[in-house]
């Protein structure tokens, strides 16, 4: 069986070469837009981190997806769900959220965002995400707006 | 000095002065519990209002909020995975995994513990010192700012992980996301692509809440459940077990004072730091470093010690040259300055008093703090049994609005969810974190020492040997990247053990 068959080591070699395209890129970027100065320490780090990214390919690949630890993680790791669709939810209502707070501002997409989020995402129901969802909006409101006197961003379409 | 002392003393405990001091208590516990804000923020805010008070009451408001801000910001790293400041940012390593074992009581009890003593030790540290200040500050030139910014990056990486190639990638990449922004040495602007949002850099705040809060409230929201796993194994009851645990580590107690004190006095390392430092080198020191992460209350003692200890280390080149050695000291200076005190040298003959009142104020305020702490307890850890389903975003449009509040950035808040995401696949995919923030933290320090010590020695790399200090300072970073091989060939050793015996 060919080695990059085992779906094991290319789950643990994506991370890696996902960073390696990432340094290839910057190393390139510095090298084409800056100045021989303020790119040399950028550079020099940017090299080191190529160089310690293809040991780790190599390590990963002569000792196997599975030996090479990948799925160990600090505190604890992430009990991955079967369905990866739970986490692209979980990603895709932060993106959305911050999205909407940009456009319509806190105080309106605050409590959307977590009206969604607990009656979709954690499938609660609509009474508990609506109360959570007001008064979470509303204790925000008083410590930032009323009591530290903090100007809560309107969003753009509102600004 | 022991009249001086007294006599600050008996000032600070006159009612109008206590009220001053309680008062910043409560707001440095706020605005430490409040993902994102934190000291700087607190004492930025306490700055104008400052203006009309008298000097006893300003400092005893400023001491009380940055005695209190350390016992707030680990308090919200435990609960929540989510550090109310920089510093606590250590806390959360075992904090937190506590904390899911239903045992955030005990860890609080720690921190309650932990804070004061080491504030007591870095105030006890600092009147010592006080005289030889100057000359421990100026042992450390460009050459050595440079050598402690990577010994910080190399123990940190080799600490975090079992896998120390990961963690010196993550330590490159942190580097690298560093240099993004001004060059403060040539003056050039590196990697922003036209957005005048990453003139300054990528944002600390912002990237320590995406990265460690976050990350964390995403995979609660995936995983379900509580932060405390097992609902039912939650003790609220674990507050003098922790005190406990504590008072028998009091040697890591010293060690945690220490690096704190140390580091805490260079200025631009800053506590975050001088907190993980005191976190890897306990890890080191163990004899089972590996359980480090799991909840070891041992990994909360260390950095929790340092985190209140490095405010007195920063006071010193703050009140000796107006060197500040943080961001909340920088602010701290301003306080010093809108009520006519030029730091300096003559500062200490010409407002001994005050200064011992404000070293006082930071004792006190951490020993007050600590006991508010361990009151609610029991209202705090019941938080690690709220579902993660409604925690987790309740947590991340809290963390949003804080991380806007610092410099009504909206783009913070968008950087904080994209590093978010960013933390949530490190932890997916075996990648630590902590190399990434200390090596973004210290990566200005470290470039800014490199270039300046070449300019220096004219190119030449034996400038990092020229000074005992230095040569220290390398002797330590190579002593630990050896050390880090150590494990590793006992294994190999054990492995092979058994093969030639058969």
């Amino acid at each position: 069986m060919n080695r990059f068959d085992d779906k094991e080591l290319r789950r643990s070699l994506l991370p890696s070469v996902a960073t390696l395209f990432f340094v290839v890129a910057y190393l390139v970027a510095g090298y084409m837009t800056l100045d021989e100065t303020t790119r040399y320490v950028p550079l020099m780090t940017g090299a080191v981190t190529f160089i310690l990214l293809v040991i780790d390919i190599i390590r990963v690949i002569v000792r196997g997806g599975a030996q090479s630890g990948s799925w160990v993680v600090e505190g604890g790791g992430v009990n991955v769900p079967e369905s990866r669709g739970r986490e692209f939810a979980a990603v895709l209502l932060v993106a959305a959220g911050v999205g909407a707070i940009y456009l319509l501002g806190f105080i309106v997409a605050i409590p959307l965002y977590l009206f969604a989020s607990i009656a979709f995402l954690g499938q609660q129901s609509i009474r508990v995400a609506a109360i959570v969802a007001l008064l979470t909006s509303l204790v925000i409101y008083l410590v930032f707006e009323v009591m530290l006197d903090y100007q809560l961003f309107r969003g753009m379409l509102f600004a | 000095m022991p009249e001086l002392l007294l006599s600050a003393a008996q000032g600070l405990l006159a009612p109008g002065t206590l009220v001053f001091l309680f008062g910043g208590v409560v707001v440095g516990l706020v605005f430490g519990v409040i993902p994102g804000l934190g000291g700087t923020t607190a004492l930025a805010l306490l700055l104008p209002l400052t203006y009309g008070m008298e000097v006893g009451h300003a400092f005893a408001m400023a001491g009380g909020i940055m005695g209190a801000i350390a016992m707030g910001g680990s308090i919200s790293a435990i609960l929540l995975n989510a550090p109310g400041t920089g510093p606590s940012a250590a806390t959360c390593l075992d904090g937190h995994p506590l904390a899911k074992q239903g045992r955030a009581a005990d860890a609080i009890g720690a921190v309650a513990t932990a804070s004061p003593l080491g504030g007591l030790f870095g105030v006890l540290t600092f009147l010592i010192v006080l005289p030889v200040a100057r000359d421990i500050v100026l042992l450390f030139g460009p050459p050595e700012f440079f050598l402690v910014a990577v010994f910080g990056i190399v123990t940190v990486a080799i600490s975090a992980s079992a896998n120390l190639l990961r963690g010196l990638i993550a330590g490159g990449v942190g580097l690298m996301l560093s240099f993004v922004g001004y060059d403060t040495v040539h003056g050039g602007i590196r990697f922003t692509f036209g957005s005048d949002y990453l003139w300054d850099g990528i944002p600390l705040i912002p990237s320590l809440v995406g990265l460690f809060g976050m990350a964390e409230m995403i995979r609660l929201s995936i995983e379900g459940g509580t932060v405390a796993a097992d609902a039912g194994a939650v003790r609220l009851d674990g507050v003098w077990s922790g005190i406990r645990a504590t008072l028998k580590h009091w040697k890591i107690v010293i060690r945690g004072s220490i690096t704190g004190t140390l580091i805490g006095a260079i200025p631009g390392v800053g506590g975050t730091v001088a907190t993980f430092i005191a976190y890897s080198t306990t890890k080191k020191a163990d004899r089972d470093p590996q359980s480090f992460g799991t909840g070891r209350i041992e990994g909360i003692i260390a950095p929790e010690s340092a985190n209140n200890a490095k405010d007195s280390g920063a006071l010193m080149p703050t009140l000796a040259f107006g060197i500040p050695g943080s961001a909340e000291m920088a602010v701290f200076l301003g306080i010093l300055m809108l009520h006519g005190m030029q730091p300096g040298p003559t500062i200490f003959a010409e407002h001994q008093q005050d200064i011992y009142g404000l070293i006082l104020a930071i004792t006190l305020s951490a020993v007050l703090a600590s006991v508010i702490g361990i009151s609610f307890v029991r209202w705090l850890a019941a938080i690690t049994l709220v579902k993660g389903q409604i925690l987790a975003p309740v947590v991340i449009a809290v963390s949003l609005v804080g991380v806007y509040a610092i410099n009504l950035e909206p783009g913070d808040m968008v950087l904080a969810s994209v590093i978010g995401v960013l933390g949530y696949l490190m932890l997916r995919f075996d990648y630590p974190r902590l190399p990434l923030v200390i090596a973004l933290i210290l990566g200005e320090t470290a470039e800014r020492g490199f270039q300046q010590s070449m300019m220096i020695g004219q190119g030449s790399w034996s400038i990092f040997f020229q000074s005992t200090t230095s040569i220290v300072l390398v002797a330590l970073i190579v002593l630990s990247l050896c050390w880090s091989f150590v494990p590793y060939l006992r294994h190999r050793l054990a492995e092979r053990e058994p093969t030639e015996a058969s």
